[in-house]
């Protein structure tokens, strides 16, 4: 006989992406990210790929190919870019006067025309030429990258050059009362960023699940579908079942919006300038993600299925729902104080107050203000709440399932969860 | 010399105690149900019969006292057979009638493509073929309980515990349900039936267990429970008042006969062979046994009398 707590899992799962709600919210972070994309890029298309940044980037995305004239003399009476060709996986083409470029952009054979003028070493002025309508350019950092490297690579060594084009990388370190040093880590933007924003969508996730389960405990509930459940099962099996089910809705859920968030980070990174360097989150990182979710979600989808079964209606467990769902949210107020101070005495209590240690947690692993030491401990007192959350709701579902119509006492309700 | 098999009931309680706070909900109950047998459950509301019946499916846990089904501790095993109609009737409504049945049909160990079929015959037993497509929410309430109740029998069970069955059912669906029921009772299945329509459990069942204040006050094939209540009133079909005949105190006109009550220590037959002695001609002679709503309400009213004196 199968499992019955994988069958209410299975139920529960196909239930749960069968809502339409449920698709609109999942598809919601693609689409979204997909619509900034494009929003993004047009407007960089507009604003001119081309402006001088402060920093590094990648290319413009898809830009393989641009052309360039160079009617601009050094002091030598030599034009200026004859070599250097390649930067960053864009191929510059040179072409003898603007009626041949403007030829090879017509017949789409580069992307965009830059002509140097003469007097380029005086004015530094360029002038781009593109279709009409078109946002093709060459990204800002390899046009920069191909200005310098032609203007003084023959000049300075290969390192002076790269410290020109880009001239620090600042690291820190700390110095203790003892004097000790600390080395921080590199605070690697993309880590962060991934940190961050799927730390808010596993919030947001995991709210909606454990909402989920809320929803669906006080409808069986409502409509009495309850008692036919338990003349099947025990409420353990029925308890488990629903958080599984709903924990597999979830991470579903998770998991598409950290796919979207993910391709949509390192998308961005080579549209536009970003004012820190983007990669793919490291496997820690997903593995922590991964981690918070799972008992982040376990605790408070086990707390709202206590709500669900205490209460007698949808409306007065969602009510009552709001205390959960503040702490799980208030690391938000103090987002400052734990990106400045992520190894500060703040942070560290909110990692060890299991309500508030999914959201905290991975904004700390992704500022570098924590190892993973630190994190397993904080993982591991969220284990251990939420083993003890499960044990005394577990109490409460044998108590309370068919309870209908009126809410228990406070001290009834204590009562029970002390004695079983 | 002839040995009887012995049967092994299909569920057995044994003094079974449940109190909720100070309350006692139900107080020593004992009873069984054998196969093929029909039992109406009666009682009036807060008489402890959905506690009783909670107890006996363990979905409560009896503070005393035992519960075996199918001659054992009640088992994953042995709720896989039992099937349970609540008095307070509820499925997904979001869902659709088949998804419906398939979840509750899984979790009592079914198959899903033998419930799919036996889905099937009951649609066209209970004539539910046409709505088997829709959600629960667009069905009528009758047409939701006709579901539910196939959702209940769907998986086959030997022991079934119908809470109030046929309310909110029109006359048409109450014979689909019945018909349904005694065939389940030709298939063996024993049945636990609570209703609070006595000509139903009359129509119905071979016995009856009455429950008050949480405890049983009555349990007895139905026969012999009315034989008991049926006291000193005769029905006589005849031409002449038996007013005035030897051993009748009263009598009076009822229908194409007489309701006549006995006196104390006289019998019935001497009172039919005083009534032939003074030359009645006797179409109809029988003993009246009253209706289980009378038994019903002269228990539960003996009970309520004695409650309240001795609560004075």
């Amino acid at each position: 006989m199968r499992s019955k707590t994988w069958l209410v899992a299975r139920h529960e799962f196909a239930v749960t992406i069968g809502r339409l709600g449920f698709r609109i919210f999942a598809a919601a972070v693609p689409v979204l990210a997909l619509l900034a994309l494009i929003g993004i890029g047009v407007f960089d298309a507009v604003r001119g790929g081309d402006e001088p940044s402060s920093s590094g980037g990648e290319p413009t995305a898809g830009v393989a190919r641009v052309g360039y004239v160079d009617l601009s003399a050094g002091e030598d009476g030599q034009p200026l870019f004859m070599s250097f060709r390649e930067q960053d996986g864009v191929v510059f083409v040179p072409y003898a006067d603007e009626a041949a470029g403007s030829a090879a952009l017509q017949a789409e054979e580069i992307d965009a025309l830059y002509v140097f003028p003469f007097d380029f070493l005086e004015t530094g002025s360029v002038v781009r030429v593109r279709m009409e309508d078109s946002g093709g350019g060459a990204g800002a950092d390899a046009l920069r990258r191909f200005v310098l490297s032609n203007l003084i690579a023959e000049e300075v060594s290969e390192q002076q050059l790269q410290r020109v084009i880009r001239p620090y990388s600042v690291s820190t370190v700390e110095l203790s009362e003892s004097g000790a040093t600390v080395e921080e880590d590199g605070f690697d933007g993309g880590e962060f960023l991934f940190s961050f924003g799927a730390g808010m969508l596993l919030l947001v996730s995991v709210l909606t699940a454990a909402g989920y389960l809320l929803q669906g405990l006080s409808e069986e509930k409502e409509n009495r579908i309850m008692e036919v459940l338990l003349s099947s099962l025990k409420p353990e099996q029925l308890m488990f079942g629903k958080l599984l089910g709903l924990g597999g809705a979830g991470l579903l859920q998770m998991a598409v919006w950290t796919a979207a968030l993910v391709a949509f980070l390192l998308a961005l990174g080579r549209i536009v300038d970003l004012p820190v360097e983007l990669s793919a989150p490291s496997v820690e990182t997903l593995g922590v993600a991964l981690a918070y979710f799972l008992l982040g979600y376990a605790l408070l989808g086990t707390v709202q299925a206590a709500l669900g079964v205490v209460t007698t209606n949808q409306k007065e467990a969602n009510n009552i729902a709001v205390f959960v769902v503040l702490p799980a949210v208030s690391p938000m107020w103090f987002l400052a104080v734990l990106i400045e101070h992520p190894d500060g005495v703040l942070a560290r209590v909110l990692s060890y107050v299991p309500f508030t240690a999914p959201l905290t947690g991975l904004i700390r692993f992704g500022t570098g203000g924590t190892g993973l030491g630190e994190v397993a401990l904080s993982l591991g007192v969220l284990a251990v709440f939420t083993a003890l959350a499960v044990l005394l709701t577990a109490r409460l579902f044998r108590a309370y399932l068919l309870v209908y119509g009126q809410r228990p006492g406070v001290r009834h309700i204590l009562r029970t969860l002390w004695s079983g | 010399m002839t040995a009887t098999a012995a049967i092994t009931p299909t569920v057995r309680a044994d003094s079974l105690w449940k109190r909720f706070g100070g309350h006692v909900a139900v107080r020593d109950v004992s009873l069984s149900l054998d196969p093929g047998e029909v039992v109406g459950l009666v009682g009036p509301n807060g008489a402890g019969k959905t506690t009783t019946i909670r107890m006996l499916l363990d979905i409560l846990r009896p503070d005393e006292g035992a519960v075996s089904v199918f001659g054992a501790p009640i088992s994953p095993q042995a709720q896989s057979r039992i099937g349970y109609l609540p008095e307070e009737r509820g499925l997904y409504r979001s869902l659709r009638v088949i998804p419906n049945m398939l979840y509750l049909a899984e979790l009592k160990g079914m198959q899903r493509e033998h419930a799919l079929r036996r889905a099937d015959e009951l649609f066209t037993l209970l004539g539910l073929e046409p709505h088997r497509g829709k959600k629960i929410s667009e069905l009528s309430r009758g047409l939701g309980q006709l579901v539910q109740f196939a959702a209940t029998i769907l998986h086959e069970p030997a022991f079934i515990v119908l809470d109030e069955p046929f309310s909110g059912l029109d006359p048409v669906n109450v014979r689909v349900m019945k018909n349904a029921v005694s065939r389940l009772r030709r298939e063996g299945a024993a049945i636990m039936f609570s209703t609070h329509q006595m000509t139903d459990v009359e129509e119905l069942c071979d016995r009856v267990i009455m429950i008050d204040g949480g405890a049983v006050v009555l349990d007895g094939p139905l026969v012999d429970i009315k034989r008991r209540f049926a006291g000193n009133d005769l029905f006589v079909a005849t031409d002449l008042d038996p007013q005035g005949t030897d051993g009748v105190t009263a009598s009076r006109r009822d229908g194409a006969g007489y309701a006549v009550r006995l006196a104390e220590g006289s019998a019935p037959e001497d009172v039919l062979r005083s009534l032939l002695e003074r030359g009645a001609k006797i179409d109809r002679f029988e003993l009246a046994t009253p209706s289980l709503e009378e038994i019903f309400l002269r228990v539960v009213g003996r009970e309520q009398a004695e409650a309240e004196r001795d609560e004075e």
